[in-house]
């Protein structure tokens, strides 16, 4: 069983390969449960301001190339990876009348 | 290579890129979680529509078409991808299952998670592009793979 520090240096190498011309910065890891409580991998993949991430091919690339990474290890956690690009606009809140939501 | 004839799939696509640019710079998170949605769904099709072509073809009659494309749930989508036989029919088949898989977790946050939804308009249009590249990777599998695949994902696992 990997570690989070141990993932994040098997994806780091690979993102910066795959999606540096993208503008990749950094990454985190976070190990947990997903949705249907399989233990898995949680990742997000962080990105220069501005940059263009829509490139689906790419994106697609670099997670199963950690994914196959991982697989060789005997890893089977599996590892989902949220592409992130700070200093976007965030998105209008679905709360009709609060400036911010009522559950912290 | 062989092109999906079932227009659901790139509708969804369609209006997922419609929901996230069709208005504002900045669309509702509402917005956003149906485009992750109909992301989700385009891919879930896609690959229903894989296996009822694959096994019966597209020109078959509904009444034999339908049952093969209704066999396959959401469940056994993900554990299937996951099973080693199947990743073992190429790159192209494990980027499939992952891009689902992927998909899977995030329409679920997107259909059911109360919380501010906490992903933005160029994340989200890479969420689509993700599940365009799936469709992609599924119209240009080989002949072969493109039936292996359909066989592995309908066929009740063999106990060892």
């Amino acid at each position: 069983m990997l570690t989070d520090a141990e993932v994040l240096k098997l994806a780091e190498p690979i993102f910066a390969t795959i999606l540096g011309p993208l503008g990749f910065s950094r990454a985190s890891v976070v190990s947990g449960a997903d949705q249907d409580g399989d233990k898995a991998f949680f990742i997000e993949a962080f990105f220069e301001p501005g940059s263009n991430i829509v490139n689906g091919k790419a994106l697609v690339e670099a997670r199963g190339q950690l994914h196959d990474a991982l697989t060789a290890l005997g890893e089977e956690r599996f590892p989902y990876v949220s592409y992130r690009l700070p200093g976007e606009p965030e998105p209008y809140s679905d709360d009709l009348d609060e400036p911010a939501s009522p559950h912290p | 290579m062989s092109q999906i004839k079932h227009r659901i799939v790139r509708e969804l696509i369609q209006s997922a890129y419609a929901r996230v640019e069709g208005g504002s710079a900045r669309p509702t998170q509402t917005a956003l979680r149906r485009a992750v949605s109909d992301s989700y769904y385009a891919v879930f099709h896609a690959v229903c529509y894989l296996t009822a072509d694959g096994l019966v073809g597209w020109n078959t009659p509904w009444e034999s078409f339908e049952p093969i494309y209704r066999s396959l749930d959401h469940q056994d989508a993900k554990k299937r991808f996951a099973a080693p036989d199947v990743a073992a029919l190429g790159p192209e088949v494990r980027r499939i299952g992952e891009i689902l898989r992927d998909l899977i977790k995030e329409r679920h946050t997107a259909d059911y998670d109360p919380r501010p939804f906490a992903t933005n308009k160029a994340e989200t249009l890479a969420r689509i592009a993700q599940a365009q590249e799936a469709i992609d990777l599924i119209e240009a599998l080989p002949k072969t793979t493109y039936r292996k695949l359909a066989v592995l994902l309908i066929a009740k696992p063999r106990r060892s």
